[in-house]
């Protein structure tokens, strides 16, 4: 019994530690957005997380433990009974003396989804609808992702035990598919007035506070050390005695490993956005995209390798952003796509390549990591980012409630939405520049 | 590159090529790395205090 209390008290505390991620984010989006917008980013942002909490527990729980093997499979005909006991219905999902296990499992599972909407969430600020944001934040949330996780990040999931696919930190799990059903939505969704002029070059439409997103930033990164112990199993043997930490996938592992590999792949992430760009928003993110790159082979990684696959993650991260802003025009404010899209999708192959070989779990004769099992789960992550992001925020642009009206986004969505103001004593918002002002051009309209 | 080991009964290190020459070619690029990141933060500056002189602001 001891021993499942010392495993809730650590899951517990991760939880917690995760909820850092949140206050990150808040403060990340509100310093992204113009003083016009600051509350309603926020708002945004606080829905996110508070709308996935109980469709997670509505849904979420239950497609994890119940679509391992795919959406319908031969293996798992009975499926329903598979998954009862994670049915929100059920005994276990709830106080009960007979299960320390599931309350904790679940919340740390739901800060990770919730992870995925704040994720998707910076990058559509200033212009999005609360309404569809909140429904497309409870689609990721609670089921594009999850169906990933069921599928690669769960000791039965197909593409692990098919494939070998391998991904300690969820860098695909939860980032690529977050930064690919960002740019799915982003893609409907159209970028801010004012930032593309009629000739197509691009204005810079600065954050309001910068300072505030670095801070946010930071926040990012301590409540990491919550996901990333989240992301380790806490087995005990029924006495005081932990047997041994696994990954998900049922592999030894350490705390001390992944400590060193966490520490050193924020720094090569730090330090190679710094050689690229030398601006501290960058470098905060590529604390943060390092950490990502990293990611799936976290676990596994001589920590000088953690180091240079954080750095070659960050260092490339702004360039794809700056082409993903030119060439495609793609209106990111807060770069989630590169951070989240493109550093995920870097982590989950940088596996295959520097990580490739590593036996499954103990006597289970299934296959071991590789560079093809990656590149068939990077492939499988984007498509459940992009597609459900794509499809869902153009089935709400058909409808016309996707986008707010031109004159509420002009105005700003805190005059229009927002019943207190983020700066009353300073300058009321309506009275802020419009976008492109202050490079002297006209916002395109 | 890659794992050292096959299995993981009595396993002790089992970093990516823990036992061989790799990590020691990791650690001498990341040192490198290291290294001229922090040199070219002097570059950097001498730059643009050069592209800012006479500037009085």
């Amino acid at each position: 019994m001891a021993g499942a209390i010392n495993m809730e008290i650590y899951y517990y505390w991760c939880t917690a530690l995760m909820v850092l991620i949140h206050m990150g984010f808040l403060g990340y989006e509100m310093g992204a957005s113009r003083v016009k917008n600051a509350l309603a980013a926020g708002v945004k942002n606080i829905l996110a997380f508070a709308f996935t909490v109980p469709a997670f527990f509505f849904v979420g729980w239950w497609i994890y433990n119940t679509w391992p093997r795919g959406l319908y499979s031969q293996d798992y005909v009975d499926a329903a009974e598979l998954g009862a006991y994670a049915a929100p219905w059920d005994a276990s999902m709830g106080p009960n003396l007979a299960d320390n296990a599931t309350g904790v499992f679940w919340a740390a599972f739901t800060l990770f989804a919730a992870t995925t909407a704040s994720i998707y969430s910076g990058a559509v600020i200033e212009r999005i609808r609360l309404g569809s944001f909140v429904l497309l934040a409870v689609v990721l949330g609670a089921v594009a992702w999850v169906v990933g996780a069921a599928w690669g990040w769960h000791p039965d999931g197909w593409l692990s035990t098919d494939f070998g696919y391998h991904d300690f930190a969820c860098s695909g799990v939860v980032h690529l598919i977050s930064g690919a059903f960002a740019l799915g939505v982003l893609i409907n969704l159209g970028p801010r007035i004012g930032k593309y002029n009629p000739d197509g070059s691009v204005n810079t439409i600065p954050a309001h506070s910068l300072p505030l997103t670095l801070i946010g930033l930071m926040a990012i990164i301590v409540g990491f050390f919550g996901f990333l112990g989240g992301c380790i199993i806490y087995n005990t043997d029924g006495a005081l005695e932990v047997s041994q930490w696994t990954t998900i996938y049922g592999t030894p592992a350490t705390l001390s490993g992944i400590a060193f590999n966490t520490l050193m792949s924020f720094a090569g992430g730090v330090i190679g956005a710094y050689v690229m760009t030398r601006d501290p928003f960058w470098m905060m993110s590529g604390g943060l995209g390092g950490i990502i790159s990293a990611g799936a082979g976290l676990d596994l990684y001589w920590p000088p390798l953690a180091f240079l696959i954080g750095f070659v993650g960050a260092f490339a991260m702004p360039a794809f952003a700056r082409w993903l802003e030119t060439k495609l025009r793609i209106d990111d404010p807060v770069g989630a796509v590169a951070v989240h899209g493109f550093c995920g999708l870097w982590g989950v192959i940088a596996a295959g390549i520097f990580a490739a070989g590593y036996p499954a779990a103990d006597g289970s004769g299934l296959p071991g990591t590789s560079f093809g099992g990656q590149l068939a789960g990077a492939g499988v992550m984007l498509l459940l980012g992009f597609v459900p992001g794509y499809l869902g925020s153009l089935a709400l642009k058909v409808a016309g409630v996707l986008r707010v009206p031109p004159k509420v986004e002009i105005m700003g969505l805190d005059v229009a939405e927002i019943p207190s103001r983020a700066y009353p004593e300073s300058a009321p918002p309506h009275s802020a520049p419009a976008a492109g002002a202050a490079a002297g051009t006209v916002p395109a309209e | 590159m890659g794992s050292p080991i096959e299995a993981w009964e009595g396993v002790a290190a089992y970093f990516t090529g823990a036992g061989g020459g790799m990590p020691l070619v990791w650690m001498l690029i990341a040192l490198v790395v290291t290294v001229a990141s922090a040199l070219s933060a002097f570059f950097h500056e001498n730059k643009s205090y050069r592209d800012h002189r006479g500037d009085p602001h």
